[in-house]
């Protein structure tokens, strides 16, 4: 999808200076989409790069240099971004819809889904409400807030909008200050997860104040969706599923890898790892129902942090997480933490510490 | 909270504590309805269709004892009694003066409840009791008292959780039909969903409940534990104006509140130091910062696990659930999820005995039992270790 595009190239400067990454999922696009992309990308790189200069100027968001407690936030900071975007879509959006009616339709589950805009009961994002913005499709009322489906500067690329409304019954500063720490938070580690080769959505904008992050649209399902199709009305037999003992292994090998990089999750659950298919392969192709990469999603209350306990408690939150929402298939959970044994060093430490974590609290059964 | 409250000091507790008895209103509605209870209980088994239940509950510093009655198609409460014992201001109730209230206040209280439903123990079909979780020496002071009247009015003996007890209560009170279950008081804060047969476990504390957080911050202030703290810290709430910063904790569905205790006694012990002019807050905001601060994360654990398995109808249950700040707080939050709230007042949130009742009675028309040799009690009995046999 937009991923071949690699619009990562023009989109990632923007938030992440240190990177200038070349393609790497290698790109196939047409000789007519790349003549497409050339005209829309040098617009873009131009506009683009004024936003940098004024985003840079202001305060550096992504380098991370700015404390995440530092809750009375520049509230310049928003406004260069801010403009960028609203230029974005209103000045470049026409011209690249032009463009982009030359393009070949991608795949036709995406028109399908595109064309089901539903009908709102909330009301919108002021982003969304701009006229030049693709038609949002409300995808989710997640627990924070709701994420729809638009598009990022061409039709074509589909994205992710998390929006954080807020909170009436928070008070309004508490809401503030939440929203905000968490948009930064989760930006700044996404675009870490990136650098350091964890599969996860990519950043595209964000504006903190007015409590939205852009994120690259991830083709899937959740993988709690997957392991509920595959256990169906099953009970016996879920031991030996190798398919399913292989679709835990990616998972341990997802979350090992998050942790060797530094980075807790803070809420996994299988609703926040997607299940993206094989390229090429649409959902229905899916065979087992259980191929694909994992790609961990909403890091919302993500943390850096290296120390055992944290991983501990983190896989702990995982296992019980697992247990609440596939009981059946609590007897596969071990396959997880097996594969994130293996993923890297200090991996048996923290599955040391997860006994402890279990051992420990009012978490503990003391029947009897 | 406690609607009336009568002091009746008892001449062998610590002398400056008080207790009240809370008479539960709805009593003796149906005491009229006389049913066959001449008919051999062993023999009629199969073809009955009204049961009478005693819970006694004790598991903190509330005895509680209730009678309930299920027919196939309703419940009816026939008396619902329960007596509090409450610690002068500044302390807590210890487990050794909470057990010898229970023990002291035992026999009256079942004989009231009994005389107050109009019935015989002969009527009684089985006995009740909160086997855990709790405070020991307060459970096994009840659990004794329970013993005790199944032996001497041969009636089998029903061990009952108390989470299970609030939850069913709620969803029977309200007409819930599977909710999500916010179970908030002064010893549990937990998450539940239900699902295959058990009462699973979302989120919940890491550390203390939200009520004992509430609880020892009002000890530091010196704030009265009558009718109790959480009541007197939401009254003082009320007039607060100033929000202080508090570490605010969230960790996936669970939640910790041992630090926000620690902030707020370091801010209540600058206050006490400084006064409200030095420190420039006063009290009220202080009560108000603790209040919106804890809420707004239990709400947010209840809206992960409402986002979670796509429920839109909470259920509040448990002593801090009589606050009706939180409830607005989930109330507004379902709202916006296109869900409602189902939230009691105190007679079923604070706990009673006749949710022990109910939850019992409910497992011993499917026929479970706890023998004499297993009614034994836990400090530590997990919500999700009940197998939830009555419900699809």
């Amino acid at each position: 999808m937009c991923r071949e595009f690699s619009s990562r190239n023009i989109i990632i400067p923007l938030l992440n200076p240190k990177i200038s990454s070349p393609a790497e999922n290698g790109t196939q696009s047409s000789p007519q989409m790349a003549d497409c992309l050339v005209t829309c990308a040098s617009i873009v790189f131009f506009v683009l790069h004024i936003g940098l200069f004024l985003r840079l100027t202001a305060a550096p968001v992504a380098g991370g240099r700015r404390s995440p407690t530092n809750g009375t936030g520049n509230p310049s900071l928003s406004t260069p971004l801010q403009r960028v975007i609203s230029v974005i879509l209103s000045g470049i959006v026409p011209k690249t819809k032009f463009l982009s009616s030359a393009l070949p339709p991608k795949s036709p589950t995406m028109a399908a889904t595109a064309s089901e805009a539903v009908v709102h009961e909330f009301p919108l994002p002021a982003i969304l409400t701009n006229p030049a913005s693709t038609p949002p499709t409300l995808i989710t009322q997640g627990a924070e807030g709701r994420l729809y489906k638009t598009t990022y500067l061409l039709p074509s690329i589909p994205c992710a909008l998390k929006y954080r409304p807020p909170k009436p019954w928070r008070h309004p500063i508490l809401d503030q200050r939440l929203t905000r720490h968490r948009i930064l938070s989760e930006a700044r580690i996404l675009s870490k997860c990136r650098r350091d080769g964890l599969r996860v959505p990519d950043v595209y904008a964000l504006d903190e104040s007015a409590g939205w992050l852009m994120l690259e649209w991830v083709q899937g399902t959740p993988v709690r969706v997957n392991i509920n199709q595959r256990l169906g009305n099953r009970t016996e037999g879920i031991e030996d599923d190798e398919e399913l003992k292989d679709l835990m292994r990616r998972i341990g090998a997802a979350v090992g890898k998050m942790h060797s990089i530094g980075i807790i999750h803070g809420d996994l659950t299988t609703s926040n790892m997607m299940l993206n298919p094989p390229a090429g392969q649409t959902e229905t192709d899916n065979v087992s129902g259980l191929e694909g990469e994992i790609v961990i999603i909403d890091l919302g209350l993500a943390s850096g942090g290296v120390h055992d306990e944290d991983r501990a408690v983190d896989l702990y939150v995982l296992e019980r997480a697992f247990g609440s929402t596939h009981p059946r298939a609590e007897c596969v959970f071990g396959e997880v933490l097996d594969a994130y044994k293996k993923s890297f060093k200090q991996a048996g430490v923290a599955l040391k510490k997860l006994e402890e974590v279990r051992m420990r609290g009012r978490k503990r059964s003391m029947l009897g | 909270m406690a609607a009336a409250s009568v002091a009746s000091p008892v001449p062998h507790l610590p002398t400056s504590a008080s207790t009240s008895i809370t008479p539960a209103s709805n009593t003796s509605t149906s005491t009229s309805t006389s049913t066959s209870s001449a008919t051999s209980d062993m023999a009629a088994a199969t073809s009955k269709s009204s049961w009478i239940a005693l819970g006694c509950e004790g598991s903190a510093n509330k005895l509680g004892i209730g009678l309930i009655r299920h027919t196939t198609t309703s419940t009816t409460i026939l008396s619902n009694l329960r007596h509090t014992f409450i610690s002068p201001p500044g302390t807590g109730f210890l487990p050794k003066d909470t057990a010898l209230h229970h023990r002291t206040e035992f026999v009256a209280l079942a004989r009231r409840a009994i005389a107050e439903a109009g019935i015989t123990p002969a009527d009684v079909d089985c006995i009740c009791f909160t086997q855990g979780p709790g405070m020991g020496a307060p459970l096994t002071s009840v659990a004794i008292g329970a013993r005790t009247l199944a032996l001497l009015w041969d009636k089998p003996l029903v061990g009952v959780n108390h989470c299970v007890g609030h939850i069913e209560m709620g969803r029977d009170v309200t007409g819930a039909d599977n909710p999500v279950v916010l179970y908030v008081s002064g010893g549990n804060s937990q998450v539940i969903a239900y699902a295959e047969k058990r009462y699973r476990i979302f989120g919940e504390t890491l550390d203390i409940a939200v009520g004992n957080c509430l609880d020892r911050f009002a000890r530091v202030l010196n704030i009265s534990n009558d009718p109790a703290p959480g009541y007197n810290i939401e009254q003082l709430a009320k007039k607060g104006t100033k929000l202080l910063d508090l570490p605010y904790v969230v960790k996936g569905m669970d939640c910790s509140f041992s630090g926000i205790l620690a902030s707020a006694e370091a801010l209540a012990a600058q206050l006490l130091q400084l006064g409200p002019e030095g420190a420039g807050f006063t009290t009220e905001d202080l009560c108000f910062s603790l209040q919106e601060t804890i809420f707004a994360m239990l709400v947010e654990i209840t809206e992960r696990a409402m986002a979670h398995v796509g429920s839109s109808e909470v259920l509040i249950v448990g002593g801090v659930g009589c606050n009706e700040r939180l409830q607005d707080m989930i109330a507004s939050m379902a709202k916006e999820r296109g869900g409602s709230v189902f939230a009691m007042d105190e007679r079923f949130c604070i706990d009673n005995g006749i949710m022990i009742a109910h939850a019992g009675l409910l497992a011993y028309r499917t026929g479970f039992r706890t023998s004499l040799e297993e009614s034994v009690c836990t400090q530590r009995f997990r919500t999700d270790d009940v197998y939830v046999e009555w419900r699809d």
